[in-house]
């Protein structure tokens, strides 16, 4: 199915719960929190959705919104992409995992966790992946400067990000 | 002159110097040689050159260089190991395999040690080294060291048993266990020309796995256990162990072509010339099989030579004995 | 594979199905006592690509469970490219997989292309399919080199490098570097093939093509390489989606799935190709599959050769290039699987979220189910038939 099509089905699956958008090919649909778990079930077992391949799970650091946690999968046999979006509070946000449904969303939450401070409910390990088990602070977050001139100030021209 | 020279070596205190120094010049040439040859095989067949630098022509004194270079170097005893037993390893593996070489027949008289039971003399001597290994394997106090010794006592002891059983059949067919009788017995073409020829893969097989050569170098895997039992060693005591497995090819290939392929006979000018032609044929073989094959597993190393060789090399000794009995000539 | 049998006895055997061997437990009311041995495999090993570590516990020569730790190379890119300009970031992911740069670096043109709805000219397009289809090639033959010899064949290895210090030849007389690049820009390419760089291309195709079946004769052909892999860490193909194991892997397992044929990008729905799978799933067929994509590579090189127009290789960017606000998603087909890059922009110099999808960490991340129950020698050969680069994994 193409995005308009999977659009059109999944909001008359789920009606008010998503908010479609197509951009560039790729659809996504923002759900609430609580529907998060909900969506991803029929992601992989709607058979008409069918997505069997997990393709990889982010999270966006939204500012004031909170944070944004994008998970995207792919339908081999019918060939079409869907990304769900949602976002959770940035103090103590988590979400329930879906790492049963997918077993490569197990080091993608790992990862998601460390780098943002986004718990999931459910998951088998959620211990540091990436980082060193000594490390404090959540990296991908925009408060969190890269320490490169924090440290110590150098001269020259700045990269475009600072 | 030549009269007063045989009448000295009648005098067995000025012979057996003799024969030790002659013993121990082919030990220090003959395996250097296989090993410069082992550089240069395998370079060629890998698209490449191998050493050129020592020595000038070719690199040939590269051998050379590296046992200067093992010579200068540090002891290091790790210090949880078993220091007498890590120390006496090299040595328990190294010195039967010198023992060996004194058993070859390399010409018509030219015997070191004549021996009614040599043949099981010089296997039993070659089984010595497993001790050697075990030894290093355990005092060294390593995870990997440990793990490649069990694997290679395992395999040792496996590999045996069709080892002997191809030179028992070899010594049922010329009648008796001298080395020197045994090659007296064959034509110039040796035993291979029959079912000896069966005998004659199943001993080079086996002997490739005592000497923990590729396809069979499990215990010295060195993308999985780093190098096996030798992991802890450096300087002159490793070089003793590779100076032991280079012994050890030229070794069991001598015995392969005495067992097998007539020794010092060939078809004109009989001689210690052919041995060592023949020699250097089976190394060339042994240093082929490295370059091509991947190593065998454990388990289907095991498999292999009880499920395939023993019923084989067994079945072997009944076909030779069967022909010796009903005085089938060979 | 191991099956409980009664009293706290185990009998496993060997994935191939030889070997059949009792362990004795450690439960209480057995008199012997054997204890499960934990072995860190790595970060410093010959046999893992660079640093990984796998945290091991062995019962005897079985493996319990394996679980893998990563992180030693972590570089923070994802950080980094907040940071960074477009033509930077190009420069950066050249690092991932670092043996076929230009694969990377394609995915990171094409999202900030897709976002500023760029057209990239013809010429651009045809050149960076084979670039990308060389370094696919250049990456597939470091594999055939290296999977051997960690099973003991020492051979395979020079010859591999003896093809790719050719390719590597016409790289850097194409773009001035061997392993990092830099080819790729926003809207095109840095700067136009040298004149006679497409016959140099052209020769070398046939060549290649017959030293490939000098792999399938020495590797594929050996006995024991068959006996070491066939039946050998076998990956089912819902099990390889689940984990979004993805590229030679996948298609080993029997799922036709690659990024060109799906979704075609670049002209890859010009040219003819196929996409070769295997059977089973195990390690052999891993291996023949990137043998056989080589194959295919070569073919599309071959019809690329002859079908690149004449005309500008790039366009011109504004002075500051800005991709609008949104987000783009692209996905392409790397060497070592599926390479998707997610951009969030807000309209500024640098993005604002760049996620890296890199096939090696899911890939990787399948080995605790691939390890469990298999045996210490067979671990080697399951994880090099994963195929990964480290950092790829790490980023």
């Amino acid at each position: 199915m193409d995005a308009d099509a999977l659009r059109d089905h999944l909001v008359a699956e789920l009606g008010d719960a998503v908010e479609p958008e197509v951009a560039y090919g790729t659809l996504t649909v923002t759900v609430a929190q609580d529907d998060w778990r909900r969506v991803a079930e029929l992601a992989k077992r709607g058979p008409d959705l069918a997505c069997n391949f997990f393709d990889f799970l982010c999270g966006v650091d939204e500012e004031a919104d909170g944070i944004g946690v994008v998970l995207h999968v792919y339908s081999i046999p019918h060939r079409h992409h869907l990304q769900v979006r949602t976002v959770v509070p940035r103090d103590g946000g988590h979400l329930p995992t879906v790492s049963d449904l997918w077993a490569g969303a197990n080091w993608h939450e790992r990862e998601t966790a460390e780098l943002f401070g986004v718990g999931f409910d459910g998951h088998p390990n959620l211990a540091k992946l990436l980082l060193a088990e000594e490390f404090e602070g959540y990296p991908l977050r925009k408060e969190f400067a890269l320490v490169t001139r924090e440290a110590k100030p150098w001269p020259g021209a700045k990269e475009p990000g600072e | 002159m030549i009269d007063a020279a045989r009448d000295l070596l009648d005098n067995y205190w000025v012979l057996m110097p003799v024969k030790v120094l002659a013993v121990l010049v082919l030990f220090l040439t003959f395996p250097l040689l296989v090993g410069y040859m082992e550089h240069k095989v395998m370079a060629h067949m890998q698209a490449r050159l191998g050493p050129m630098e020592a020595g000038r022509f070719h690199g040939v004194l590269q051998l050379v260089a590296d046992g200067i270079k093992f010579v200068q170097k540090e002891s290091i005893i790790p210090r949880a190991a078993d220091k007498w037993v890590f120390a006496l390893a090299p040595a328990v593996a190294l010195i039967p395999a010198i023992l060996v070489f004194g058993f070859i027949p390399y010409g018509r008289d030219l015997v070191p040690i004549r021996s009614d039971v040599g043949l099981f003399v010089t296997l039993a001597l070659s089984s010595v080294s497993v001790i050697g290994v075990l030894m290093a394997a355990w005092s060294s106090a390593n995870k990997y060291s440990l793990m490649g010794g069990i694997r290679a006592a395992a395999q040792l002891i496996a590999y045996e048993l069709p080892l002997v059983l191809a030179a028992a059949a070899v010594a049922m067919q010329a009648g008796s266990a001298d080395l020197a009788v045994i090659v007296e017995r064959q034509g110039w073409w040796g035993y291979i020309v029959g079912p000896l020829v069966i005998g004659f893969f199943v001993y080079g097989t086996a002997a490739l796995a005592e000497l923990t050569r590729p396809p069979f170098d499990m215990p010295v895997a060195d993308s999985e256990l780093v190098f096996g039992h030798l992991t802890e060693y450096t300087g002159l005591r490793f070089a003793f162990f590779l100076l032991t497995e280079y012994a050890g090819i030229v070794s069991q290939a001598a015995i392969a072509a005495t067992l097998f392929l007539g020794g010092w006979k060939g078809p004109f000018l009989d001689g210690p010339w052919w041995l060592a032609a023949k020699v250097l044929a089976l190394s060339f073989v042994v240093i082929w099989a490295r370059s091509t094959y991947p190593r065998l597993r454990e388990d289907q190393l095991q498999t292999f030579a009880w499920l395939r060789l023993v019923p084989v090399s067994l079945a072997l000794l009944l076909v030779v004995g069967f022909l010796k009995v009903y005085e089938v000539g060979i | 594979m191991a099956t409980e049998l009664g009293q706290g006895g185990v009998a496993f055997q060997a994935a191939d199905g030889t070997g059949v061997g009792i362990i004795v437990r450690d439960k209480a009311d057995r008199e012997l006592h054997t204890q499960d041995m934990t072995l860190n495999v790595g970060p410093q090993h010959p046999a893992t690509h660079g640093v990984l570590r796998v945290l091991v516990t062995l019962d005897g020569e079985v493996i319990e469970d394996a679980q893998p730790v990563i992180g030693y190379m972590h570089r923070s890119f994802e950080k980094l490219a907040e940071y960074r300009d477009y033509r930077q970031i190009i420069a950066l992911v050249n690092r991932h997989d670092w043996v076929s740069s230009i694969c990377n670096e394609l995915g990171v043109a094409m999202v900030v292309e897709r976002q500023m709805d760029l057209e990239v000219p013809e010429r651009a397009t045809w050149i960076r399919m084979l670039m990308a289809e060389w370094t696919r090639v250049l990456n597939h033959l470091m594999f055939v080199g290296s999977y051997p010899l960690e099973l003991g064949a020492i051979t395979p290895m020079f010859y591999a490098f003896r093809e790719r210090e050719e390719i590597q030849a016409l790289m850097e007389w194409i773009t001035g570097g061997r392993l990092h690049l830099t080819y790729c820009r926003v809207g095109g390419l840095k700067q136009d093939l040298p004149r006679g760089a497409i016959q140099m291309s052209r020769d070398l195709v046939p060549r290649m093509r017959e030293r490939l079946k000098e792999y399938e004769d020495l590797v594929l052909g050996n006995e024991i390489f068959a006996a070491r892999t066939k039946g050998i860490g076998v990956l089912p193909a819902d099990v390889a989606c689940s984990y979004g194991v993805s590229g030679a892997l996948l298609q080993a397992a029997g799922v036709p799935e690659d990024s060109r044929k799906t979704e075609p990008y670049l002209f890859y729905d010009q040219v003819e190709f196929d996409v070769p799978t295997g059977r089973n799933g195990d390690c052999y067929d891993r291996y023949a599959t990137l043998i056989a994509r080589i194959r295919e590579s070569l073919r599309i090189i071959e019809q690329v050769n002859e079908r690149i127009p004449p005309g500008p290789v790039n366009v011109k960017l504004p002075k500051v290039v800005r991709a609008p606000q949104g987000h783009a998603y692209v996905r392409t087909e790397a060497p070592l699987g599926q390479l998707s890059y997610y951009m969030v922009s807000h309209n500024e110099k640098t993005p604002w979220r760049f996620k890296m999808r890199t096939p090696s960490f899911n890939n990787v991340s399948s080995l605790p189910y691939l390890l469990k129950g298999t045996l210490l020698p067979d671990m080697i050969a399951v994880m090099g038939s994963m195929f990964f680069i480290v950092g790829d994994i790490d980023r």
